[in-house]
């Protein structure tokens, strides 16, 4: 099994989606996730695949070709209470646990994107998959010397057992978490 | 007023919703956390290194705090160190003031619930709202947390939407699960955007970098700590790490733990910033690292397993066995640091020291020695009857060898009506029992005394001193005989050991001073005459234990390592390569005789339980069920007492129906004399040792092949 398939399945376990695809796909499979649940807007962090500055527009005009609203996003989150998704990118994934690493500055908006909206979607590059947490840690610790402040893992959807020990998804942050591996 | 533990068992065991709540939580989480550590590459490893970080992060406590002071504030935080909750309390309440903050919105913390910081600044008029579901059910039910990770596992479907409809002002609450927490999600989003303050806790803190490891599954902490402006954060002194790559240890065994899972949804490393107030609280953390006792009490990352895996949590709950706060064994020694040891006397008896949270810990903390060091200093605390009473039950040696002298007329006393309810009434104990009885000669009398044609020296290739513990020789000096003649048609070269008792019951009635004497004399006794390639062999498995586990605590280093390395429980002996090999070839292979296995925990907390169902399992003439259950809830002297009479019977019974019911017939064995009386006294099933069965067999197949 590749790092890529493991992880894919590892995430399907704690219930998050992914997808594989080639760049030039991804702009509109965005767009048809969005369509499928009705979001009107969306929150896009900015950078949403690390290192490569073209693919923010390139998302924004495929989004608003389909009439999603696009917000930025800014320190302020109070405009964003009602945003139905969130995309963001991520720094690495972990194989073996289906694990994404997102960072950035405190308070900002990959933080409220991947934690406000019931939907986030995260980008990631193949190439940016680990093999182990232990891999991925070493992405970290680079990140955080280029300037990266602060992260977090995460694992599937926000979920709560703490009514009648029944799992839920969505407690507080998203209900879905889809993943699109950029190959 | 001092509790009424007995009242408060019976309470908890006769609480339906209660049971249903801790075996269901318990269970699935015991599951699910033996999966996620099965697939841990080195988890024994990972245990050792984060036992390690521990030690050193307490051992350089100090350094490490003003070195996270400076990290913080280089990046525009703010540490404070308080001594205790008012200190805490009183820099929150100036900063409330300072920042006009009227709404809260707080996360799970069990330091703030340690200083009831909650309640204490909803005195002052602000509206602290818990925003974890289960804390929050809990804030509305106006009760406490009766687990870490899960603080609402007690409350019902039911109870639940009663909250809610109190809480939300519904007349008939959703019954489902999905749509309550809809609910919940949506009054609780309001208040985060509207609070001016969140108040979290913290997992970790990094010297290094400044950095809060937080972790969770919901999303509150996120929102908590990062949608207002200000950022309270509490954690005990105890949670400082020197560097980053040090979580990695932690974030692997933490959740693993926890709650089974590889890693909870969210795992934040917040990065210092303007706004962020680090209040550092020592509040008797202090005093616990002063203490070598119960330093590594704050090695705790504080993931439950050990409440979990614990036979006498999972039957009461968290409300029942624990403090004001902290619960479990583990609670014993936070509580007696943070409310002193008045607080902890009062439930620490309900660890049975069988060791079965030492088996999950992931920072492998002695918890059993936790309780037992502060039972000791309980003690000074009691009344002169219930001391008197602890020395006699503790000191079984002395009056089991009366016992055994006067068997007869003892006996008889002892089991009269009469007899038993004084000794009841003087002990403490609980007058429904039947204790049990001496026999007379002793094992040690008998063994010596055997006639030669008894005796079997086949060889002398493995020389095996055997340990004659109080049980065996005062009460069950058949188990001693079979295990003398089984090791003997093995060819085991087999001497009785010279030991006194192993102290194992001075150390479940405190006399910590007793049982340092015993294991001193054991050691001077037993180690010189060791030779070569001996093993010294146990058959009662809590002395085994108190050997190989609780001695390290009572010996020198050299002494306690000289006897863990030779002192072999006598199944586990027998399932050596060598060793079962002959005796695989000595049984008789046709017609299997059926059996079921009841492990002792304390063999389980050893590491040996698995090999001894393995050999069980491959011996020819044996067909072995076991059954899987934690405890048989005796545990020595612990089932005879009156306080936790109801816990004992309550345990007993459901290991008796599960013989009953996955025995398909077979013979109910067990190594443990408690486990055996529990069978005994409470399903009037007759269980042996399964070396008593062992011997059986082989002498039907030497009376057959004569």
């Amino acid at each position: 099994m590749t790092r890529t398939e493991r992880f894919v399945q590892e995430l399907a376990r704690v219930g998050g989606t992914a997808a594989v695809l080639a760049p030039p796909e991804v702009p509109a499979h965005v767009a048809g996730l969005l369509r499928e649940r009705g979001a009107r807007g969306v929150l896009l962090a900015p950078d949403p695949l690390p290192g490569e500055p073209a693919w923010e527009p390139a998302l924004r005009e495929a989004l608003e070709g389909e009439g999603v609203t696009v917000v930025r996003g800014a320190e302020d989150p109070a405009g964003l209470r009602e945003v139905p998704a969130g995309i963001t990118g991520a720094l690495a994934g972990v194989a073996e646990s289906g694990t994404l690493l997102l960072g950035g500055k405190p308070r900002g908006p990959w933080q409220w994107a991947s934690l406000l909206p019931p939907l986030h979607v995260a980008l990631v590059r193949e190439e940016r998959i680990c093999a182990s947490l232990d891999e991925a840690f070493c992405v970290l610790r680079e990140s955080l010397q280029e300037g990266v402040e602060e992260f977090v893992w995460i694992t599937g959807p926000s979920r709560t057992a703490d009514i009648a020990i029944t799992l839920l998804l969505g407690m507080h942050g998203p209900k879905e978490l889809h993943v699109v591996v950029v190959s | 007023m001092p509790r009424d533990l007995a009242r408060e068992i019976e309470d908890a065991l006769q609480n339906g919703n209660l049971q249903q709540a801790l075996a269901g939580f318990t269970g699935a989480v015991g599951f699910l956390r033996a999966q996620a550590i099965a697939d841990l590459p080195d988890y024994e490893g990972l245990r050792g290194r984060a036992r390690r970080i521990k030690a050193e992060a307490i051992e350089n406590l100090d350094a490490l705090l003003e070195q996270l002071k400076e990290s913080v504030e280089a990046r525009g935080g703010r540490v404070v160190f308080a001594r205790d909750g008012e200190e805490a309390l009183r820099y929150v309440r100036d900063l409330i003031r300072a920042h006009g903050v009227r709404r809260i919105v707080k996360s799970k913390s069990m330091t703030a619930e340690e200083i009831g910081l909650a309640e204490r600044l909803e005195a002052l008029g602000v509206s602290v709202l818990e925003t974890d579901l289960g804390e929050r059910i809990v804030q509305l039910a106006r009760e406490r947390p009766s687990h870490l990770i899960g603080p609402a596992l007690h409350k019902t479907l039911d109870e639940v939407r009663g909250v809610f409809r109190e809480w939300l002002g519904l007349e008939d609450p959703p019954r489902e699960p999905a749509e309550l927490a809809r609910l919940a999600r949506q009054a609780l989003r309001d208040a985060f955007f509207e609070a001016e303050m969140g108040i979290t806790g913290a997992n970790f803190a990094v010297a290094e970098t400044g950095h809060l490891m937080l972790v969770e599954n919901e999303g509150n902490i996120r929102l908590t700590a990062r949608l207002p402006k200000v950022h309270v954060a509490l954690m005990g002194v105890e949670k400082v790490l020197p560097a980053l790559e040090d979580l990695t240890v932690f974030l692997k065994l933490l959740p693993r733990s926890g709650t089974g899972q590889k890693l909870t949804s969210y795992v934040s490393l917040f990065a210092p910033r303007p706004g962020l107030h680090l209040i550092v609280l020592d509040n008797g953390r202090s005093r616990l690292r002063a203490d070598p006792e119960l330093r590594e009490a704050l090695y705790c990352i504080r993931c439950g397993a050990c409440l979990d895996s614990c036979p006498s949590y999972q039957a009461v709950g968290g409300h029942v066995f624990g403090g004001r706060v902290y619960m479990g064994g583990i609670g014993t020694a936070w509580t007696a640091g943070v409310d002193g040891l008045e607080e902890a006397a009062e439930f620490h008896g309900l660890c049975t020291s069988c060791g079965r949270c030492t088996e999950v810990c992931p920072v492998k903390i002695d918890i059993p020695w936790l309780n037992t060091a502060i039972r000791s200093r309980a003690r000074q605390l009691e009344s002169p009857r219930h001391r008197r009473a602890a020395r006699v039950l503790g000191e079984i040696d002395r009056w089991a060898r009366w016992g055994s002298l006067l068997a007869p007329l003892g006996n008889r006393a002892l089991h009269s009506g009469p007899g038993r309810r004084l000794v009841a009434r003087a002990l403490g104990l609980d007058p429904e029992r039947t204790l049990p009885k001496f026999a007379r000669p002793t094992f040690r009398a008998q063994a010596r005394t055997r006639p030669r044609s008894q005796r079997q020296r086949l060889g002398a290739v493995d020389g095996v001193k055997l340990f004659v513990d109080c049980f065996t020789n005062h009460f069950e000096p058949g188990v001693g005989l079979a295990a003398l003649r089984v090791l003997e048609r093995l060819g085991v070269r087999v001497e009785l050991a010279r030991n006194v008792c192993c102290g194992r019951a001075a150390l479940s009635q405190g006399l910590l001073e007793r049982a340092r004497a015993l294991a001193n004399e054991n050691a001077r006794r037993l180690l010189p005459e060791l030779r070569e390639g001996e093993t010294i062999v146990g058959i009662e498995p809590s002395c085994v234990a108190a050997l190989r586990s609780e001695y390290r605590h009572l010996l020198p280093p050299k002494e306690a390592e000289g006897l863990r390395e030779r002192v072999r429980d006598v199944m586990e002996f027998l399932a050596e390569p060598e060793i079962s090999r002959r005796l695989s070839e000595l049984l008789p292979s046709e017609e299997p005789k059926k059996v079921v296995y009841h492990g002792h925990c304390q063999q389980k907390a050893l590491g040996s339980h698995g090999a001894i169902v393995a050999l069980l399992r491959d011996l020819p003439g044996l067909e072995v069920q076991t059954v899987e259950v934690a405890c048989c809830g005796m545990a020595g002297s612990f089932g005879y007492k009156r306080e936790f009479a109801a816990l004992s019977r309550h345990l007993g019974r459901r290991l008796v129906g599960l013989v009953e019911a996955q025995g398909q017939g077979g013979e109910p064995v067990a190594c443990g004399f408690s486990c055996r009386s529990q069978l005994r006294d409470l399903g009037g099933l007759r269980a042996r040792h399964p070396v008593q069965i062992l011997d059986e067999l082989l002498a039907q197949s030497q009376e057959g092949s004569l």
